[in-house]
């Protein structure tokens, strides 16, 4: 009795470990240089490629070699990337280095592809760490209690480091407030290149003694990276001890789960984190500090004349709508197709801008929206009515609902905190898709078919058509209009919404808080509005997905979805509406140019991604201003200085 | 000085604007705020002075609802407001301005001040007025935000970012700011801190211009400017009352001479 419950505690503080490895190296670096550093799985996975490579040649023994090397290496390389990536963005919006870290994720990840070829591997090990020891009346695996001691001894070395070494004095005084430890005179900066390498080292650490226990594959990194936020969230950013505390809890409850009550076992974890928020808004052991750590500077704005702007715009609009025109003869259907994705992505985009850039909430969990309007779609369209007009009116009104649920609940905590809440719904929503009878489970919802009208009445596409000469307009091509038509609709109905009253209050939001209260705005319910209304955009993008394509998948709703639209909104500029729909249709163009060319394009995408926030930070709408010195010698509007984050802040207690 | 006291007798013609009842707070163990008892008249200058730590800004904050109170109660124009938020504080008559200028960077003067007066006429409009109709097209909040702009002297650069502002239109634009919410009682956070003499003269002048109707309460450590401007002074230390009275009261007080002047005078 006793030991059939101790079996899954053991093997739950196994994998509690290697998430308290994982996470405070993550924590860690949150708390002294405020980078959400996504690319931290992709380390952790390259951490047990090295080793890969050094215990295959030489068997199983090198693995005690391999697990002070690859680490060593991996250090190296995280060194490598605060110095030359990270560095020049210290001082800018923090939301960059989501952008970063993201466009990391894809160049180390296909990189992974290109050594290691896809598939799982085992990583051997050696002879004496296999078998099993009977430890307290129980049969434990070796390795198990291998990967415990040893874990627990690297956790407890960091620990004392960060306690009674100079170096983890200053670390610790850094996140606490980084303003006070440079006027101490010490040049802060320069420990970040060793926090972030030791980070990195750590979480190799983690990768290799995973990968000894389960098997190395290049998604290991995407796997953990979520649990790893999310246990770094309900410690506390910049916790040590959370990271340790959050890592065992979370360990233990997911493999508790999976063997006692498998269908919560994606959830609960997510629904742990939203109950500690909501409850300790800082985590378990957050510390409340001066330095407002968790701020996620939001906005810009456009660059253009609004004169040049209206011309640009109409213009586009005219030419995209001659775009299905030229099928058959100028291209094959498939640029309609890609069209289509691009004008839905960029819906979905401009949906993110609204709480983003104008309201300054960054939701990192947006692709709930989309998934929820996609499947409200389905669902309604297979078990309710098949009229187009029902679904699409559905999913909106759902999205919005749930978005107004999903504000209620997490617009109390601001920034980063926000944030990591919004992604907590979303994953709570993908692992639901899975489970659930009515979304199909893994499989999703296909075969789907609607038409045009409402009680009956009404064309499907297919009914449709019109011929003149050689241009045929048809199916795919008068959804193409659709799809059109409702951004065009959603951009004007935005834009209006924020020249009124009920915007302007949302750009004081943006611009300063703390001011917009004390003129008298509850600003908690201004937040919560906007938020809804581009959750209900946000649905009508995803329910127009589906509409089209017939069919939903749990995918719509994963967090690489969400992460892909910030890298829209801020790869085209946010806070400005037009600019992250031009984001969607270079997001995709370009993905769509580099498939052609090889099948590594998520190398070269994110390098461009890098690339782009190293050196042309405010988005691709600022580009004809920081090409004008260039071109006319110098009379064009230059680029504005941006806020430093790092500002005194503006309280200041006597 | 008996001048003074005229002018002060008829500016305090009123009754009670403000009042704290036994105002706590603490923070953990902490006190900051130690059963504060103050109590202002309408049309008063009400100066707040004591030494660094004494519990200004916290009694400001308790004042504004920019944090809970611990204990006690914060009476209103007769109204209990202890657990209102600080927008309905704003809302009842409440103004604050800031140490640092407080403003909306990224926007421009302008809209900054029609926000403020937005926040006044809110409830004139319906939900999808407000959601829909520009805000050029709101006639009674856009003259008054073109008065007050004139008030300030600031129309001229109406179109301006107010980032772009040289520091003290800057410091003009938050008065402006507090000025177009219409409040009754004006809490002012050390106004003049970092400011030079000339700069501190004339954000003096614009206050004493602009919100001379108004109850002013103001935090300050230029002694001699608090000597000069108030009607009555409040001394805290150590989050207590330790005197209150008028100007000369305050100056004679040897409780005060000895745990805040003597030390700043040394």
């Amino acid at each position: 009795m006793i030991t059939g419950f101790l079996q899954p505690l053991v093997d739950g503080l196994t994998i509690g470990v290697v998430y308290v490895l994982l996470a405070a190296g993550l924590s860690v670096i949150f708390g002294v240089m405020h980078v959400i550093n996504f690319a931290h799985g992709e380390l952790f996975a390259l951490g047990a490629y090295f080793a890969l490579a050094l215990v295959v040649p030489f068997g199983g023994t090198a693995f005690f070699a391999a697990l002070f090397i690859a680490p060593l290496l991996v250090g190296i390389i995280g060194v490598a990337i605060e110095r030359y990536t990270v560095r020049p963005l210290y001082g800018r919006n923090p939301l960059y280095h989501i952008l970063l870290t993201f466009g990391l994720v894809l160049v180390i990840n296909d990189l992974i592809y290109l050594v290691w070829q896809p598939g799982n591997v085992n990583l051997p090990v050696p002879e004496i760490l296999t078998g099993t020891i009977n430890v307290l009346g129980i049969n434990a695996s070796v390795y198990n209690m291998f990967i415990i001691v040893f874990g627990g001894v690297m956790a407890f070395a960091v620990w004392a480091m960060l306690e009674y070494t100079k170096y983890g004095l200053i670390i610790r005084a850094g996140s606490q407030d980084r303003q006070m430890v440079r006027n101490l005179g010490i040049d802060i900066d320069r420990y970040y290149s060793l926090v972030f390498g030791m980070g990195a080292a750590l979480a190799a650490v983690a990768g290799i003694i995973l990968g000894g226990y389960q098997t190395v594959s290049p998604e290991m990194g995407m796997s953990v990276i979520i649990p790893a936020f999310v246990i770094v969230v309900l410690g506390g950013l910049g916790s040590f001890k959370g990271a340790v505390v959050g890592g065992l809890l979370v360990g233990v409850i997911q493999t508790v789960l999976r063997t006692y009550a498998p269908i919560f076992e994606g959830m609960v974890i997510f629904l742990l984190m939203i109950a500690v928020l909501l409850l300790r808004p800082r985590g378990l052991f957050g510390v409340e500090t001066e330095e407002e750590g968790g701020e996620l500077l939001t906005g810009s704005g456009g660059f253009l004349e609004p004169q040049t702007r209206k011309q640009l715009a109409i213009g586009m609009i005219a030419l995209l709508a001659l775009v299905p025109l030229g099928v058959g003869t100028l291209y094959s259907a498939y640029a309609v197709t890609l069209m289509i994705e691009i004008i839905i992505w960029g819906l979905f985009a401009l949906s993110l801008d609204f709480v983003m850039g104008y309201t300054g909430l960054v939701s990192l969990g947006h692709a709930l929206f989309y998934g929820l309007g996609a499947y409200a779609v389905a669902i309604t369209l297979l078990h309710v009515s098949q009229s187009a007009f029902i679904a699409i009116g559905l999913a909106i009104v759902i999205s919005a609902a749930i978005a107004w649920f999903v504000g209620f609940l997490s617009i109390r905590v601001g920034g980063v905190y926000f944030a990591m809440i919004t992604l907590a719904f979303a994953e709570l929503f993908y692992n639901m898709l899975y489970r659930l009878d009515i979304t199909g489970g893994s499989e999703g919802l296909f075969g789907i078919s609607t038409y045009y009208g409402i009680a009956g009445m009404g064309p499907t596409l297919g009914d449709i058509g019109f011929y003149v000469g050689p241009v045929a307009l048809t199916g795919q091509s008068l959804f193409y209009y659709i799809a059109l038509g409702a951004l065009i609709a959603s951009f004007l109905i935005t834009r209006r919404m924020l020249n009124s009253p009920f915007g302007s209050v949302l750009k004081s939001i943006r611009e300063n808080e703390q001011r917009s209260t004390f003129i008298g705005y509850e600003t908690t319910i201004y937040k919560r509005r906007a938020f809804v209304i581009s959750g209900a955009l946000a649905g009508l993008a995803g329910g127009l997905f589906t509409l089209n394509a017939g069919y939903a998948t749990p995918s719509f709703a994963y967090w690489l979805h969400s992460g892909e639209v910030i890298v829209m909104v801020i790869l085209g500029g946010m806070g400005t509406l037009y600019g992250p729909i031009i984001g969607a249709g270079v997001f995709f163009g370009l993905e769509e140019i580099l498939t052609g060319f090889t099948a590594r394009w998520r190398l070269v995408l994110g390098t461009i991604f890098v690339l782009f926030v190293i050196f042309l930070p405010r988005g691709l709408v600022s580009l004809p201003a920081q090409l004008a010195p260039y071109v006319s010698g110098g009379s064009g509007p230059g680029p504005e200085p941006e806020p430093a984050p790092d500002e005194p802040s503006v309280r200041g207690d006597d | 000085m008996a001048m003074e006291t005229t002018e002060t007798n008829q500016r305090s013609a009123g009754d009670t604007i403000l009042e704290t009842e036994d105002l706590v707070k603490k923070f953990g163990q902490f006190t900051a705020t130690d059963r504060i008892n103050l109590t202002v008249e309408r049309g008063e200058f009400r100066s707040i002075i004591g030494p660094n730590g004494a519990g200004k800004t916290t009694l400001f904050n308790l004042i504004t609802g920019a944090l809970p109170a611990t204990d006690g109660a914060v009476y209103f124009d007769g109204e209990d407001i202890t657990s209102l938020s600080p927008s309905e504080r704003v809302r009842r008559g409440i103004g604050r301005s800031f140490q640092i200028s407080n403003i909306f960077g990224g926007l421009t003067v302008r809209e900054n001040v029609r926000l403020a007066s937005q926040s006044l006429d809110r409830d004139q409009y319906n939900f999808l007025q407000s959601l829909f109709k520009p805000t050029g097209r709101y006639d009674s909040m856009n003259e008054r935000t073109d008065r007050i702009l004139d008030r300030i002297g600031l129309r001229d650069v109406a179109d301006e970012t107010a980032d772009a502002l040289p520091y003290g239109d800057k410091r003009r634009l938050e008065i402006g700011v507090v000025l177009a919410t219409e409040p009754d009682l004006v809490l002012f956070d050390e106004p003049t801190a970092g400011m030079s003499v000339e700069e501190t003269q004339e954000t003096i002048d614009l206050i004493e211009e602009v919100l001379v109707d108004q109850t002013l309460l103001l935090i300050e450590h230029d002694i001699e400017l608090v000597m000069e401007l108030s009607d009555h002074i409040t001394v805290l230390n150590r989050g207590e009352i330790l005197a209150e009275g008028t100007p000369n009261e305050i100056a004679a007080n040897s409780d005060v001479q000895d745990a805040y002047l003597g030390g700043m005078m040394e």
